[in-house]
């Protein structure tokens, strides 16, 4: 599209675009492309499911499905990145493509609705980012050379080798490495993340439950994937597959909402897995209740069962 | 210039070839996804449906559990007498369940079965009684709904009515006349199933509904996109504690019963959740016999055991009220269940011996507002021996060409 506006702004001629090959190119690219995404074990369907699944009412309470705010970490990553593009396309000579504005407007309009579009909208900043800075930084290191002296720069072969050292330092040290280059596998501590609740799996595998677990839903992929085989977690990430009925009682519960008890009988769940730091009205809830005992509890999670 | 000629044109030939070639790709995209979304669309269409909905009939006869005398004692005194204004729906709608079409009384305050069933599904019925209240039908696209939960005038429970209605023999074509046109029965079922969730928090009636009206298939889809089953719906029914739910859980165990009635008739569940089902309630008759007082009556702690945790609150569940609420049910649905699910026939006998005497000992006034409770005990009474209500008092069968003139 970038190159479509751009033959039609400098050859002020819809028809100078039909004749243009690159454009063309770009254009038959861009519908090989799309096309490709159709090779999926669902074809289609897909595709009709990207597109709709945004709708769903069940992602306007995930944090990441809702908008940008300016006063958040995010809102200020963006307001930064656009003041950036600003300052740069203000000294920059070379100029503003047509594609660089179409990526960047494309990516803040889905930014703007939907915070978990920032990754993506990182990729766009950096394509429209790049060029002009390589421009001025270019002219700003031509000065600095003018003013230190009046001769071609050195070339030397041991700045590449400086170079190569410095990648190869990052790479061994990085724990990446530790699996290619010796045969010791890491630690599962090395591979993941403090906020991974292991000991709750590990916990329900040596003690799976019968019936179905209750979860914070960020914890439901992860607890399906190393918990015991037949398990099965009441809410996992695909928040937009759960009916909304299942979704506003799994929220119920969440926040021990009023009739938390009677949800959780409803669905016959006889385990609870609260994590510590957001489920603390949850579980200051189910040590009061008669009904719950703490049966196992660690750093970052408590899981409760339903008394006999 | 021949030459310019000739690159002109070339180059014309080839951007008219670029949009035809484009014009094939969009038409072809846009024809590929509108006919996946109308395949897709198509998975969700609603189940067939049967026009006459199934019949469940009494199998058992049993004196012992009450007497003719006693059952015409019963009856008598349960008539339904709700004609004047105002009288509650919900009143109405369990009254015509527990009666039956075919029943007419010679009390002028008795409703007949036809005259109930008008009140609930003929807009000018209704308002003939309840004046100025916002209509009981409400039309919702091409589909309707009957409003519930929104006080007397209205219905009490998630298509209570509609199951009732089913249960009496009400076909699908029957002409219903709401405040803005006519529509018909299909229409009540079918915005039912629109609007189902599997979630919901009352889905008994609507899987009774659904078992009688439906025919045998593979399920559907729901708004939700789920695949509801009567398997899924039998799991869903059983996943609670007994206890739970409306009537001390006893709907459920009813439209249970239900679904293994229909079973018996054709195909729905399969044998896995066939099996299951029939444990589920022989543990709940092994509940209810274990708690069952000496005095042969039931409460809503009929489940205690492992639901210990769950039940209710003693002085709520034990009330004369709660006693004949969860014996009339649970007499209910064993009328109708297999008999191996049934408990020994002295529980059945003592259950029915209470359940007649706390009933002739209830003044005018118990019996009104408790009226809803005891439609479910009499009609327990009647099939235990082996007729609906309006048999038993000599009710005529009536054809549906001659209720509809009626």
């Amino acid at each position: 599209m970038g190159r479509v506006l751009r033959v039609a702004i400098d050859s002020r001629s819809y028809w100078a675009v039909l004749a243009d090959r690159l454009a063309r190119s770009w254009i038959f690219l861009t519908q090989l492309a799309l096309a490709a995404t159709l090779i999926n074990p669902y074809g289609l369907d897909l595709l009709i499911e990207v597109t709709t699944s945004s709708g769903n009412s069940n992602l306007r309470d995930v944090l990441e499905w809702q908008s940008i705010r300016l006063i958040d970490i995010n809102g200020l990553l963006l307001a930064g990145s656009i003041v950036t593009l600003i300052v740069l396309w203000r000294h920059s000579r070379r100029r503003i493509e047509p594609t660089e504005a179409l990526l960047l407007l494309m990516f803040t309009a889905a930014l703007v609705p939907a915070v978990r579009m920032i990754g993506w909208y990182a990729i766009a900043f950096v394509f429209a980012l790049m060029p002009h800075m390589s421009d001025v930084s270019q002219r700003l290191i031509q000065r600095w050379r003018k003013n230190k002296s009046q001769g071609e720069p050195n070339r030397r072969f041991s700045y590449s080798l400086i170079c190569l050292l410095l990648v190869w330092m990052a790479f061994a040290l990085s724990p990446i490495s530790q699996p290619l280059l010796s045969a010791k596998s890491r630690d599962p501590a090395q591979i993941y993340s403090r906020q991974t609740p292991r000991g709750v799996s590990q916990y329900l595998r040596q003690n799976p439950p019968e019936s179905t677990v209750w979860a914070p839903q960020w914890w439901g992929d992860w607890l399906i994937w190393d918990g015991p085989k037949e398990m099965r977690v009441f809410m996992t990430t695909n928040v937009h597959l759960t009916p909304r009925q299942v979704w506003r009682d799994h929220l119920r519960i969440d926040v021990a909402g009023a009739g938390w008890e009677r949800t959780l009988d409803r669905y016959h769940i006889d385990t609870l897995v609260l994590d510590k730091e957001f489920h603390t009205a949850l579980w200051k809830s189910a040590r009061d209740s008669a009904s719950w005992k703490v049966v196992y509890e660690d750093r970052l999670a408590v899981v409760f069962t339903r008394m006999e | 210039m021949n030459a310019t000629k000739k690159t002109s044109t070339a180059q014309r030939a080839s951007r008219l070839g670029f949009i035809a070639i484009q014009l094939v790709i969009v038409a072809v995209a846009i024809g590929a996804t509108t006919h996946r979304q109308d395949e897709l669309h198509s998975l969700r269409a609603l189940p067939a449906m049967r026009n006459e909905p199934l019949r469940i009939a009494p199998l058992y006869d049993y004196p012992l559990v009450v007497t003719d005398e006693q059952l015409e004692s019963v009856l008598n005194k349960l008539q339904p007498r709700l004609r004047g204004a105002k009288p509650k729906i919900n009143h109405v709608d369990h009254a015509l369940r527990f009666w039956g079409l075919e029943a007419r009384f010679d009390d002028p305050d008795c409703l007949s079965g036809v005259e109930m069933r008008q009140l609930l599904l003929d807009d000018s019925s209704y308002t003939a009684v309840w004046g100025d209240a916002p209509a009981l039908l409400r039309t919702a696209g091409n589909g309707l709904r009957i409003r519930t939960k929104e006080g007397y005038a209205t219905a009490s429970h998630v298509d209570h009515t509609l199951a009732g209605l089913a249960e009496i023999g009400t076909p699908l074509d029957f002409v219903v006349q709401t405040r803005s046109g006519v529509s018909s029965m299909r229409a009540l079922l079918e915005q039912s199933l629109w609007d189902f969730s599997l979630n919901q928090g009352e889905y008994e009636w609507s899987t009774l509904a659904y078992a009688l009206y439906l025919q045998p298939s593979d399920g559907w889809i729901s708004r939700e996109g789920q695949r509801i089953t009567f398997d899924r719906l039998a799991g869903r029914m059983m996943r609670q504690s007994y206890s739970q739910g409306v009537c001390f859980g006893n709907h459920r165990l009813h439209s249970l019963v239900v679904l293994l009635r229909v079973d018996d008739q054709q195909p729905i569940l399969s044998p896995a959740t066939r099996s299951q089902i029939i444990e589920h309630l022989q543990e709940a008759t092994v509940r209810l016999t274990q708690n069952q007082h000496l005095l042969g009556y039931f409460n809503g702690h009929w489940a205690k055991g492992s639901d210990l945790g769950r039940a209710i609150g003693d002085e709520k569940g034990d009330r004369l009220a709660d006693r004949i609420l969860a014996t009339g049910h649970a007499l209910e649905w064993w009328a109708l269940a297999p008999s191996q699910t049934h408990p020994p026939r002295e529980v059945l006998f003592r259950a029915g011996q209470w359940l007649c005497l706390a009933i002739e000992e209830l003044d005018e006034k118990k019996t009104k507002s408790d009226y809803t409770y005891l439609t479910h005990a009499g009609r327990a009474l009647a099939l235990w021996r082996g007729r609906f209500p309006a048999e038993f008092l000599g009710g005529e069968s009536v054809s549906d060409e001659s209720l509809a003139r009626q």
